[in-house]
């Protein structure tokens, strides 16, 4: 989908809630008692998977927020409050019976997550609220929080615009609520939900003190991901696989052939076995309407309640993975003159294979293949992270280039997979400058992935195995014979525990 | 008023030299300084070696080095890549040189280039003479920062003593610094001992490495291209040192050697510049990689991991070869050759040849011996990624858009570029980019003016294509906008929208834009 660009700046970014303690306010609404039988105390304790030495997690940390109970007994919070982690804590406000829970369903695109406690009995007493239809700017809410005795406290907050923005610096953008609200600091506010006319709508996922502004995940959004993330095989909201560019400008509608009354966004870059493609859509055209709607220059259709809505929109939050959708596209065939076309596409999930470097990693353990003294992984978002809040100039260039234009490498690219370590023994001596290169074969085999690595290293030649990397750096030769041995002397010395082979 | 003495970090690595380092190398306002002169001076009183047995540090009895160490002072003009069209920034500074004979017999001045580059105009002074004299470069070397000057009025030459050149200093001897540092009229003079001699970064370039030896002795700024002598006679040029936040008593000399070279290229009436062997080879330290290149336990080769298709080597080594030897010498398997009883670098001894000059190489290609020889030439590309001087930089602009030439002067200047364009500066030696095209343009700025106000996909970025031509070099540009058409079509690399002005627009809006901005012409092609 659309790339956001600086527009949406790192202000958006303000990781922590409350940070500065305000001023109890006095609270004009009356709190009825019953709020505080609609969530439960969640506290999670979780460890980061260490990127750069993957056999390896790092530091235990815990957050604590609310967990709004919705039907089915089950809890909802965002992604961000569980994942990772290793152990899950449920209680009512007012002490009580305590539980773990397990996470049923969980999307770090769009940061939301459903729980489902251990041991029912936490859930006795408690009444599930129902999920907000839209709302609209200009609404008031209300966040809510508990105080540290178990009672609830509302802050009033007024909804001051809804559109869609990115959710997190890696991608994935979304409709959101931005609020203006004065949320004091109270503990075991990681998550917290917002509340309307006694129903769900949204959840608080961030609240800057300075700009005194919340964004909240809506409660439309909640609802879609509910349905989707039901289903078997859930990966990620409904998305078309293209990105595209605004094109307002009227040289360049000219230069096209756009008619002048016709509007719509260019197409800059098409996901390779996406939907887009797929439906036949190519770089180049101009997408006039989707979903029986018309696109403005800038990439907005008009919603009837809510205004101008970016498109994205229509698929992620108002469609279904597998639900078909029909796009008017203009093509222009040069000369300023073109034609329109019809493309029906069939939105899907994410693709995860589709990522060269992807942003985020399945599961809790990070894959890598140790090979006497070499460490090998794949290329990563997360593994460029670990290099710090300055990782895009920080990290070594060369994989961060990679990672940022991984669009212009090849099709047949699946994976880029790195030296990420080289351990000092006397095989690797005077190779310490080949960290972070990335291999290109091994034993002549052309490496797309880990995978590939497992396989090529079965077939030695000459009793070496022979590593080439991309660029000028040359190979790498490891003694095939005394591979075992050397990799046992460093995983004692080093500490690195034996893992079992894939 | 800038006091030229280059300081910079000198490191071993090859082609860059940390940005941060640059800003050390930041013009000093002669006006803010002077005020601290009076201190300086007051401690600095040139100090002639008048006793007997003033052995081995400088001079030798009853020399007179005011007679022979002169005192430059440049107006320079350094050109702005960010604003290209505009002359740049009037700037000066002051460094120091010496009298030599040249080649052919004539007085000439040899000092650094980084004193001399850029330069519109200059005056050298020295003690005892009565007033300054106008000179100008004859040859400038920036691959190696030296430069030979030469004086209009060869009346400055009388009473001169030229310096002779002397060897390479043995570690641990005693050395004497002579010149012009901070200011002052009056020659200097400090002591130190030789600390080290390596091979190392010349900061000039920024790309090129030659031999370096390391003094402790002060050098500060405006020694820059003042004399290192020793027994009397010259044992370096005072060019680099490290600012004192970093490392103390550390100071830089462009050694005998590199001198010598310079003088004996320039002999010619040109100045042609180092050759460059044009591959990346790696040291052969593990003995598994020795054993499966099919070495023998002789500790001997290096590995060539890449050849560049414009080099010397090129059709010559490969991928893969083994160096062994290199004009018959040892190649051991870290690098080093055994040469007159020194330990030196391989590069060392293609150093010292001059274009023409054939190299041979004993190899192990495919676990078979072989000999090759071959001629060697210069070191484009890499010319693109050191700092160019005493050039006007190049530029095309169309409807308020920038284009440039992407090299190390333009990103110099552009500290924020598009990570999309410094790795393309990398990739065009090391993945070999400048095979499919000798010049890489950016689109850098854009001038706002109505004709662009609205369009879409405005960013900068390298240019891919104009209107459908491929776009290999600055004269693309001019070709591919040259030729009629209704639009314009700029598609830059990676994703974006094109960029399109049309045509008639432009005509109208260029003497416009060049009036608003300033802008005198609106192409240096």
């Amino acid at each position: 989908m659309k790339r956001f660009l600086s527009i949406f700046g790192s202000t958006l970014f303000a990781f922590s809630l409350l940070l500065t303690a305000c001023q109890k306010k006095k609270i004009s609404t009356s709190v009825p008692n019953d709020l505080g039988s609609s969530v439960l105390r969640i506290t999670s304790t979780i460890q980061y998977p260490d990127n750069r030495r993957p056999w390896l997690k790092k530091q235990p940390f815990t957050r604590s927020g609310l967990g709004t109970i919705i039907g089915g007994g089950r809890l909802l919070v965002t992604a961000d409050m569980v994942a990772h982690a290793c152990y899950i804590e449920l209680e009512k406000p007012e002490d009580g019976p305590k539980s773990t829970a397990v996470v049923e369903a969980i999307d770090e695109e769009c940061n939301l997550a459903v729980l489902k406690p251990v041991e029912p009995e936490v859930l006795k007493g408690t009444h599930p609220l129902p999920l907000d239809s839209m709302i609209t700017p200009g609404s008031t809410i209300n966040i809510l929080q508990l105080e540290p005795n178990g009672a609830p406290a509302l802050s009033p907050a007024v909804v001051t615009t809804v559109a869609v923005m990115p959710y997190s610096s890696d991608g994935g953008a979304y409709l959101l609520y931005r609020a203006s609200t004065t949320i004091p600091q109270r503990e075991g506010s990681f998550v917290i939900p917002a509340l309307h006319d006694g129903k769900l709508t949204g959840l608080v996922m961030r609240y800057d003190p300075r700009t005194q502004s919340a964004e909240i995940i809506p409660a439309p959004l909640i609802a879609r991901f509910l349905k989707e993330s039901g289903k078997p095989g859930y990966s990620g909201l409904a998305r078309a696989g293209l990105t595209y560019g605004e094109a307002r400008g009227r040289t360049l509608r000219a230069w096209l052939g756009l008619p002048k009354e016709m509007t719509g966004v260019y197409i800059t870059s098409i996901t390779p076995g996406g939907p887009a493609e797929k439906a036949g859509l190519r770089k180049g055209d101009l997408i006039v309407r989707a979903g029986g709607k018309e696109i403005d220059g800038e990439g907005n259709y008009s919603d009837p309640q809510l205004g101008k809505i970016n498109f994205s929109n229509l698929a992620t939050l108002e469609s279904s993975v597998g639900d078909k959708g029909e796009i008017v596209f203009f093509r222009s065939t040069g000369e300023g003159a073109g034609t329109l076309g019809t493309a029906t596409l069939t939105l899907e999930g994410r693709n995860p294979l589709a990522e060269i470097s992807p942003a985020r990693l399945q599961g809790d353990s990070v894959p890598y293949i140790f090979l006497g003294g070499l460490l090998f992984q794949e290329l990563s978002r997360p593994y460029l992270r670990e290099w710090g809040g300055n990782w895009k100039t920080d990290a070594p260039q060369n994989l961060v280039a990679l990672d940022t234009f991984q669009e212009d490498l090849t099709k047949d690219q699946k994976r880029l997979v790195i030296i990420s370590a080289i351990l000092p023994s006397p095989q690797t001596i005077g190779l310490q400058e080949l960290a972070h290169k990335v291999v290109a074969a091994i034993n002549g085999m052309p490496i797309h992935g880990l995978a590939d690595v497992s396989k090529a290293v079965k077939q030695p030649q000459n009793g070496f195995q022979r590593i080439d990397l991309e660029g000028s750096a040359g190979p790498v030769y490891l003694d095939a014979a005394t591979l075992e041995s050397e990799e046992a002397r460093l995983r004692n010395q080093f500490g690195i525990p034996a893992k079992p082979s894939p | 008023m800038r006091e030229s003495a280059g300081c910079g970090n000198v490191i071993l690595e090859g082609l860059h030299s940390s940005d941060t380092w640059a800003k050390l190398i930041r013009p000093m306002s002669f006006r803010i300084y002077l005020p601290l002169l009076g201190l300086i001076l007051a401690t600095t009183l040139p100090i002639y070696a008048k006793d007997p047995g003033t052995e081995k540090h400088g001079v030798a009895v009853g020399q007179n080095l005011s007679a022979s160490v002169v005192r430059i002072e440049v107006t320079d003009q350094e050109a702005d890549y960010a604003s290209p069209w505009n002359a740049g920034h009037i700037g000066g500074g002051i460094g120091s040189g010496f009298v030599i004979i040249a080649p052919g017999g004539k007085k000439r001045i040899l000092t650094n280039a980084h004193v001399v580059s850029n330069a519109r105009f200059m005056t050298l002074t020295r003690e005892r003479l009565s007033h300054p004299y106008t000179a100008h470069v004859e040859f400038i070397a920036h691959d190696s920062d030296l430069a030979l000057l030469s004086v209009d009025d060869p009346a400055f030459f009388e009473g001169t003593t030229p310096l002779e050149l002397g060897g390479v200093p043995l570690i641990e001897s005693g050395v004497s610094v002579y010149g012009y540092p901070l200011g002052g009229e009056r020659l200097s003079v400090t002591r130190g001992v030789v600390s080290k001699i390596d091979f190392d970064l010349y900061t000039h370039s920024g790309v090129d490495s030659h031999l370096v030896i390391q003094i402790d002795a002060a050098i500060n700024p405006g020694n820059s291209g003042g004399p290192v002598l020793q027994d009397g006679k010259v044992v370096g040029v005072a060019f680099q040192g490290y600012s004192g936040d970093v490392a103390q008593n550390v100071g830089f000399m462009i050694p005998i050697p590199v001198i010598e070279r310079f003088l004996k290229d320039l002999s010619k009436g040109s100045y042609t510049g180092y050759t460059d062997l044009s591959i990346t080879f790696r040291p052969l330290l593990s003995v598994t990689s020795r054993r499966a290149l099919g070495l023998q336990d002789d500790d001997r080769g290096i590995l060539v991991t890449d050849v560049q298709e414009k080099g010397s080597s090129h059709g010559f080594l490969q991928k893969g070869d083994v160096l062994l030897s290199i004009d018959g010498h040892p190649i051991a398997s870290n690098g080093r050759v055994e040469l007159d009883g020194q330990s030196i670098d391989m590069t060392e001894v293609v150093e010292q040849k001059f274009e023409g000059d054939k190299v041979r190489f004993g190899i192990l290609r495919e676990g078979k011996p072989l000999e090759v020889e071959f001629t060697l030439q210069g070191t484009w590309p890499f010319k693109m990624q050191g700092n160019a001087y005493d050039e006007k930089p190049r530029y095309l602009l169309h409807g308020g858009l920038l284009f440039q030439p992407l090299d190390r002067n333009f990103l110099n200047a552009d500290s924020t570029a598009d990570l999309r364009i410094k790795r393309a500066f990398e990739d065009f030696v090391e993945k070999h980019l400048y095979l499919e095209r000798p010049e890489i343009v950016v689109l850098s700025r854009v001038l706002a003016d109505p004709v662009n106000k609205e369009c879409d996909g405005l960013r900068p970025g390298i240019v891919d294509t104009i209107n459908g031509r491929k776009i290999r070099s600055l004269a693309d540009v001019a070709a591919a906008l040259d030729q009629p058409a209704r639009y314009d079509v700029v598609i830059l690399e990676g994703i974006g929208v094109p960029i399109v002005l049309r045509r008639e627009e432009v005509m109208k809006a260029n003497p416009r834009i060049m009036q608003t901005y300033g802008v005198p012409s609106p192409r240096n092609l």
